[in-house]
């Protein structure tokens, strides 16, 4: 079934959900509930090493092992081009010449609503850089697809504003984002619970990237385990293609043979 | 002499290497990145480089992180937009 397997930059995944790897209260919940999403990629952030503090600590990818998940760098945090080009290059370095990023330049505190005209511009400079970009954006198709044809990997709209779980707030924007799309198209940010996700896929979306909806669940295992079937079901909805709405009522059994 | 590493200022005998500055953070043999300056020094240099005073050392790691996740240092945030109080949860263990 090749179309169930999601290909990104060449590569091609079984899981079509991916997951961050924040907010979980230890890394033995991360690593619990990585394993019951399914996912195969497992986004990750780069910050400072803690100086002179518990030197033995353990470490993310000690739970999340880059030779057995892909690992994706992402730019959380960065308000600007530069920081955020300047962190794509640092996870390079730190994996070993890895390519494959995500892009997310936030413009606003409040929203987490990203800067276009930023993410455009660092996504310029990082594909230009050999880096397969993931990018986070707004759901405006013609950024979408501005986004493509800049050459990155994977276009990847919000649903709602990033730890919201408000779920799919503009459906039709994302359809029509999905259907001009030649690059994979996953949903990033807002989906709160397992429907979300199955909406987010029924309309033709590729993957989905969450981390909220399953770490701030009240248990998040059972909840990463609930994400994995939403997207599988939801994907197996889209290909196998809804029935017709109809606004009255259409009998299943037969009117024939009745014999009252 | 004095380098800032990871914003904060370090006594460092002079002529060190990067490796050496490694070592006595006991960061020896952790998967991280180093930048001097603002210019990444691959992994095949540390035990080459060596330091200068008033140089600007960032030696970062991988942590959990979703989207937009504040938490942890922000190397990249010169611009004090967001302040990093809320430490991640790697800082408990």
């Amino acid at each position: 079934m090749s179309d169930n397997l999601l290909t990104i930059a060449g590569k091609t995944y079984n899981s079509r959900l991916l997951v961050g790897s924040g907010k979980y209260v230890d890394l033995a919940e991360t690593k619990a509930c990585t394993e019951a999403s399914g996912a195969e990629i497992i986004t990750v952030a780069i910050r400072r090493t803690n100086i002179g503090q518990n030197p033995g600590e353990p470490n993310l990818l000690d739970v999340v092992p880059p030779d057995k998940y892909t690992i994706l760098p992402n730019t959380a945090g960065c308000y600007t081009a530069e920081d955020a080009i300047r962190t794509c290059r640092m996870a390079r370095e730190l994996l070993d010449g890895h390519k494959l990023v995500k892009l997310e330049v936030l413009g606003d505190e409040k929203t987490l609503f990203p800067d276009i005209t930023a993410t455009l511009k660092a996504a310029e400079v990082l594909v230009k850089d050999g880096f397969d970009v993931m990018v986070y954006t707004s759901d405006d198709p013609l950024i979408a697809k501005r986004l493509e044809e800049i050459g990155c990997a994977a276009v990847m709209p919000l649903a709602a504003p990033i730890g919201s779980g408000l779920g799919i707030r503009n459906p039709y924007n994302i359809l029509t984002i999905v259907e001009n799309a030649n690059v994979p198209i996953l949903v990033d940010a807002g989906v709160g619970t397992a429907s979300d996700a199955a909406i987010a896929m029924e309309l033709g979306c590729d993957g989905i990237l969450m981390n909220t909806a399953i770490a701030a669940a009240k248990n998040p295992l059972l909840m990463a385990s609930a994400m994995k079937h939403a997207v599988i079901a939801g994907r197996e909805a889209f290909l196998a293609g809804r029935m017709p709405r109809k606004r009255f009522a259409s009998a299943s059994s037969p009117i024939d043979g009745t014999f009252f | 002499m004095k380098i800032i590493l990871n914003g904060n200022a370090l006594d460092l005998a002079d002529n060190s290497t990067l490796l050496k500055l490694i070592e006595s953070q006991d960061l020896t043999g952790k998967r991280l990145a180093v930048e001097v300056n603002l210019e990444i020094i691959p992994k095949t240099e540390h035990a080459s480089y060596i330091l200068k005073n008033d140089d600007k050392v960032e030696i970062v790691h991988a942590i959990g992180g979703g989207s937009a996740n504040n938490s942890g240092s922000n190397f990249a945030l010169n611009s004090g937009i967001i302040s990093p109080s809320v430490n991640n949860h790697l800082d408990k263990s």
